[in-house]
Formats: C-alpha cells, structure tokens, sequence
C-alpha cells in the first residue's frame, strides 16, 4: 500500500532533482571557468588547482599511514596545485570502498586516487567516474580497469634485487627462508615470483621454510620464532617489506649463531637492528629495500599533469608510470638510520620535478624502477 | 516469572499474535524506515545532485547486493539461526560467474545450484541435530572461501557482458535501481507477512512448537529458510559480479557483519520469527548510506567507521525506546 506511493514520490523527486541537477552543473562549470582565471597570477600560467580525492582502504599499518600522510602533506604545501583534497577510507571493504568513490564523483572530485582493495572489484565503480569525466589514477595495490591511470611499484623487481643480492652474498649456495607478505595478493605474488626465477638459476639455493609476515614486524617476529624449530641451518632470509626488523630479532632470540643475511624492508626498526649487529660483527653484510609510501605524493602530482595536459601524461604507454623502489645499501645505512623513528618506513618526498621525471621515463620507454637516495635533508 | 509481570506477558502465540496486529500498524519496520528516509534526505540536502537519476543510480546500486545478502541474513535469523558464512557464499558465487560460466554456462549454473543444495544439506544439519548455526556457518564459510581461492587464487576473470548489462539495467523513465529495490521489498514483505506458508516459515524460528501442532514440518520450514537465504546469496553474487565486472573471493567478506546490522537495525531480532522485508531492506539503506553521508559532512577518514558504529547503536537505542514506550501503553 505504501510502496507505489514511495515510487510515485521519487519519481516526482527525481524530477524535480533533475531541474536542480542541472542548475548546479551549469554552476559547476561556470564556477570552475573562474576558478582557472583566478589563479593564473600564482605563477603557474594557464593551469588550474585541482580538487582531488584520495579512497584508501585499508589504513592499519604504519605504510598506509604514512602513505596517507605523504598525500595530505603535498596536497597542504601547495595550494596552487591542490584547491580541494580529502582522504577516505573504507575500513577494508571492496563494495564499501566502490560506494565511496561512486559518493566522491557525485561531491564532484576532478581527480579520484585510488589504494585499491580488489584488482577487479572497484572496476565498475571506477568505470563510471571515468565516464562522468573524473580523473582516476590507482596506485600501489592497483586496479585493472582500463580506463584508470597506473602508478606502480614494480614488485618482481623487488623480488629479483633481493634474490640476486643473497645469491651473490652467499656464493650461490644456502638455505632460504622466506618471509612472505599475504596470501593471496598481488604485491607478495609478484615478489615472490621474481625471487624464485632468480633462485631457480641457482640449484644449490633451497627455501626450505616460508611464513606469511603480513608486511608487520612483530607478525613477522612471531610467525619466524615459530618456524625456526623445525628448520635446518637457515643462510639467509628473504623479505617482502616492514618485516626485517622483527626476523632479525627472533633469530636474535633463538640464539642463532652465525646470524643469517636478512634482508630488511626500511623500517626504523628493522635498521637499527642491522647498525647494532654490524657494530658487533663489522662482516655482516645486508641491504634494505622497500616500496615508499609517497607513492601516494606521485599519483596526485600524475593527476594534476593529466587534468592540466602537461608533459604529455596522457600519452604514457599502458596508461603506467612507475615509482622507483627504495633501496638501501650499507653506504647509505647509518644515515637512514638516524632520519628514521622505530616505526617509520623510509621515503622520498615526491615533488613535481620528480614525478615529471618519472612520467618522463616510463613515455621513454626506460622507467626507472629502483633509487638509492640519501634521506632528505630537513 | 508470571508471578512478578502476570500482565505483559500472556501466552506467547498470544503475544505473537498481538505483536503482529500492531506490526501492521506501526511496525518494527517504521523506524529504520523514517531513519533511512532522514539519512537519504540530508544526504539530498547537502548534495542536490544525489536526488538526480545518475545520482540515484550513483549512491544505491552499490547498494543492491548488500539489500540482497540483508534479505538473505533475515531469512537465516528468522529461522533462529545467525549465518556467519554468507560473505564468503556471495564471494564463490562472484568467483564462479566471472570464471566458470564464461567458460561454460552450464557446468557454472550447476555449480550454483549446487551451492544452493549445500545450503538446503547445511540447514537440516542445524535443523535436525540441533547443532548451533554459528558454528556450522563459521566452518562453512571456510569451505566457500576455500573453494573460491581454488577457483581462483588471485582476484580475476571477466564477468559476461550479458549478466553486466542486466545488472546495470536502466531505463530512462525511473532509474533501475528503485526497479529493483520496489520489486525485492514488495515480492518479500508479500510472500513474509502476506503468504499462509510465510507464516509458518516465520513461526518455525519462534514457535516451533505451534507450528508442529498445526501440522507443518518444522525441519522442512527451516530447511526452505536456508534455501531462500542461498537464492538471495546467489542474487547478491550476481549483482556484485555485473557491477564489478570481475571475480575476488574476499570481495562480500565485510558483508557477514553489515548484513547482521541491517537485519537487527531493521526491526529483526535474533529471538527468531521476529522479522520485517520492509524493516529490513530499509537497515541494509540505513547501514549503507550512512558511509556516503558521513563523507558528505567532511567527518575525518579515521574517525568514519567509529561515527558509523555510534550511529547504529544511537538507531537501536531509539528502538528500545520505542518498545518501552509501546509496552508501558499497552499496560495502562
């Protein structure tokens, strides 16, 4: 009895809305044409601040936070760039998270960035913005829809770097354990896949144990303690990334003598482990390497080129830029170190110039896929 | 017990009855409903173009498979019962439609009936042997999520473009989503409160004993529960499938706890029989729009999920309010 009632109100509703709709996207467009006006006096001529939204879905790690963070500080510390900005979370849900960025095309975003819960489940979602005409750009955990723009971290890389750096300290020959990240995701797939093709040219090199750390030091301290028992003599330790720290300690704990080469994932704590060992025993030889959480800084200054048709953005090949992994050697170590807090992971500050640079490389066709900077100097 | 309140608590088919008459009236679904008609209308008041078609179609269709997992939970808690499993059914049935039916349409639409009998097997099991369902959904619930990382390890596949463009249907005149929505909630508060076996499916969950004395299997009243709960399952995989277009066995994972929400929000209650399609339906809208009108207001990404929950516990504490109210009336 109510129900046709409702409809009929809706649809009475829905047309009226429709009338107020599409005065506000008149007023939309009118307001934005001054916008561009109003700024071309700060300098960047010709160009507008964008108004741009960030959709993470998970935010229960130090990375993502940082991650989120990086993002807000750029989008704070320009505000010639950046007219608008805002940071949703989505608490882990894929259906939540496409809901949300369907909810920020409608609060009228020109730019939507996306830490994607699903390769697959935000595609439609994502699709639509795209067909409204909303920026989209997914970074880090990405999404396969074809319209989005990519910034990527290039994960079988991270596997082949650390795989071969072990091969080459080890002559070739040990036990391998591996500390993998999660099941089941694309980033610990990829890693994975690139260690074990590099390993698989060593016949000597086993895995003889793998544990899943969960991107997290003390998991990973736990998961680690659990399996040494039961293991025989490990040579080395594989990692995926903020788990190091907490490997190196349960070896630490059990006692284990000589301590095994454990590749550490930037994290404060994973490399004041790595300074303390090597104070002890000057022949301990590592590296660290990770994603940096300011991919986030990367993706909005991509979103601002492509709004603005700068550098040719719109060109890139697969629609992919790459954001270089940060890599650690022993030279660099102390002063890492010192920048960081435990808890912090180690990044690179995006600027313009260098997200430019990285666009640049990857419509080269010669990404650049791994750094080795010092920290930056504040 | 009867001799402290001898007069708000009659026999309970009495009180059942009683309830029900008001029900009609001024039922448990009123205010989830009046909540959810508030959240959309400020969500209106600060967004105009969210009363639009394409705003309409923007904000609800994601909402749609959640609609169908609430329907599906509010089966299952009619029976008495809790499904802790129907995350992970929904995320099988979205890995099988976007990986097995594009192969072969037939082994894929056989393997969901197939889901649908081990759903029908799961409720004589708790039926029968009177095993706790939260157990059995839980042990479930691995099983489907196991199967699906089977099917498919990492997220993938390609969803037909048939079941997509049935899925995003949506004709020019009213927007497809309030198609959708009006259809769901008439056909399932007909059949629930309308229907005579309506009412022996929800008496199973609160009076099995009087439904067994009027000569219904209760065992087979239940059994029908689960199975409606599977069809609305598959029918939320389905609409998750069209509108992402791929398959992710994680993807309906969060939905085990929105659906209970949205059930108990809507008036449901976990004493069994107790439940409302309209009520319902109207706290899966409740559940999932207050994320959307959350973000409207600017409220702080770190503070959203805890806003969220204070609002839903704000929403049963009306509740309470209002069946005091209604009890103390009733007394006087």
């Amino acid at each position: 009895m109510m129900i046709p009632l409702r409809t009929a109100y809706r649809r009475r509703l829905a047309i009226g809305a429709l009338i107020v709709a599409a005065a506000a996207v008149l007023t939309g467009c009118s307001n934005s044409g001054t916008d561009a006006g109003s700024t071309g006096d700060t300098g960047t001529d010709g160009v507008k601040p964008i108004k741009i939204a960030l959709s993470n879905y998970f935010n229960g790690n130090i990375w993502r936070k940082q991650m989120e963070a990086s993002f807000e500080a750029t989008a704070k510390a320009n505000p010639d760039y950046v007219s608008d900005f805002k940071v949703v979370n989505s608490d882990g849900s894929a259906p939540q998270q496409a809901q949300q960025i369907q909810s920020l095309v409608l609060e009228g975003y020109d730019a939507i960035i996306i830490d994607a819960a699903s390769p697959t489940a935000l595609n439609g979602a994502i699709q639509e913005a795209c067909d409204v005409g909303v920026t989209v750009v997914v970074f880090d955990s990405l999404a396969t829809a074809d319209c989005a723009y990519k910034v990527a971290f290039d994960y079988e890389t991270y596997g082949e770097v650390e795989a071969q750096f072990l091969a080459d300290q080890l002559g070739g020959k040990g036990n391998v354990l591996f500390v993998r990240g999660i099941a089941g995701i694309t980033v610990d797939d990829d890693i994975y896949r690139g260690a074990t093709s590099v390993l698989s040219k060593y016949p000597d090199m086993k895995i003889v144990g793998e544990v899943y750390g969960e991107f997290t030091e003390s998991t990973a301290q736990q998961e680690v303690a659990k399996i040494l028992p039961s293991l025989p003599q490990v040579d080395g330790v594989l990692t995926e990334g903020n788990d190091g720290g907490g490997t190196l300690d349960a070896f630490l704990q059990a006692g284990t003598s000589p301590l095994p080469v454990i590749i550490q994932g930037n994290s404060g704590q994973g490399l004041e482990g790595w300074v303390k060992v090597a104070q002890e025993n000057p022949d301990y030889k590592t590296m660290s390497i990770s994603s940096q959480p300011s991919i986030s800084s990367t993706a909005l200054w991509l979103s601002w080129m492509l709004i603005n048709d700068q550098n040719d953005a719109s060109t890139l090949p697969d629609k992919t830029v790459y954001a270089p992994l940060l890599i650690i050697p022993e030279e660099n170590r102390d002063a890492w170190a010192d920048a960081l807090d435990y808890t912090q992971i180690a990044e690179n500050p995006t600027t313009l110039e260098q997200a430019q640079s990285y666009v640049k490389s990857a419509i080269d066709g010669d990404p650049v896929l791994q750094d080795e900077p010092l920290p930056p100097t504040s | 017990m009867t001799t402290t309140q001898p007069v708000t608590e009659p026999p309970r088919s009495l009180g059942q009855a009683a309830r029900e008459r008001l029900g009609t009236a001024f039922g448990p679904w009123f205010l989830p409903t009046l909540a959810a008609v508030i959240i959309f209308g400020l969500m209106v008041a600060l967004r105009p173009l969210v009363a639009s078609p394409t705003g309409l179609n923007l904000v609800l269709a994601p909402l749609i498979p959640l609609i169908f997992a609430v329907l599906a939970q509010m089966f299952i808690i009619a029976a008495g019962d809790i499904d802790l499993g129907i995350g992970s059914f929904i995320g099988l049935a979205n890995v099988v439609i976007a990986v097995i039916i594009p192969d072969s349409p037939v082994a894929g639409i056989l393997f969901l009936i197939g889901m649908v009998v081990a759903y029908a097997a799961m409720g004589v099991l708790i039926a029968v042997r009177g095993l706790p369902s939260i157990v059995v959904t839980l042990g479930m619930s691995f099983v489907w999520l196991g199967v699906a990382i089977l099917i498919l390890p990492t997220p993938g596949g390609v969803v037909p473009e048939g079941i997509v463009s049935f899925v995003r249907f949506n004709p020019q005149v009213v927007p497809g989503v309030i198609i959708v929505l009006t259809v769901v909630t008439v056909a399932v508060a007909l059949f629930l409160s309308r229907s005579k076996y309506g009412a022996v499916l929800r008496g199973s969950g609160s009076n099995a004993e009087g439904v067994r004395r009027a000569g219904w299997s209760v065992i087979r009243a239940k059994v029908s529960l689960y199975v409606l709960a599977a069809v609305f399952g598959l029918l939320s995989g389905l609409y998750l499938s069209g509108q992402t277009g791929g398959g992710d066995p994680y993807i309906a994972q969060s939905y085990v706890l929105l659906s209970i929400a949205g059930v108990i929000v809507g008036g449901g209650s976990f004493k069994g029989g107790e439940v409302s399609a309209v009520g319902a339906v109207a706290g899966a809208l409740v559940v999932g729009l207050l994320g959307s009108l959350l973000q409207f207001i600017g409220v702080q990404s770190s503070f959203q999920a805890a806003a969220q929950g204070l609002v839903l516990v704000l929403v049963l504490v009306l509740r309470a309010l209002v069946n005091w109210i209604q009890k103390v009336r009733r007394t006087l």
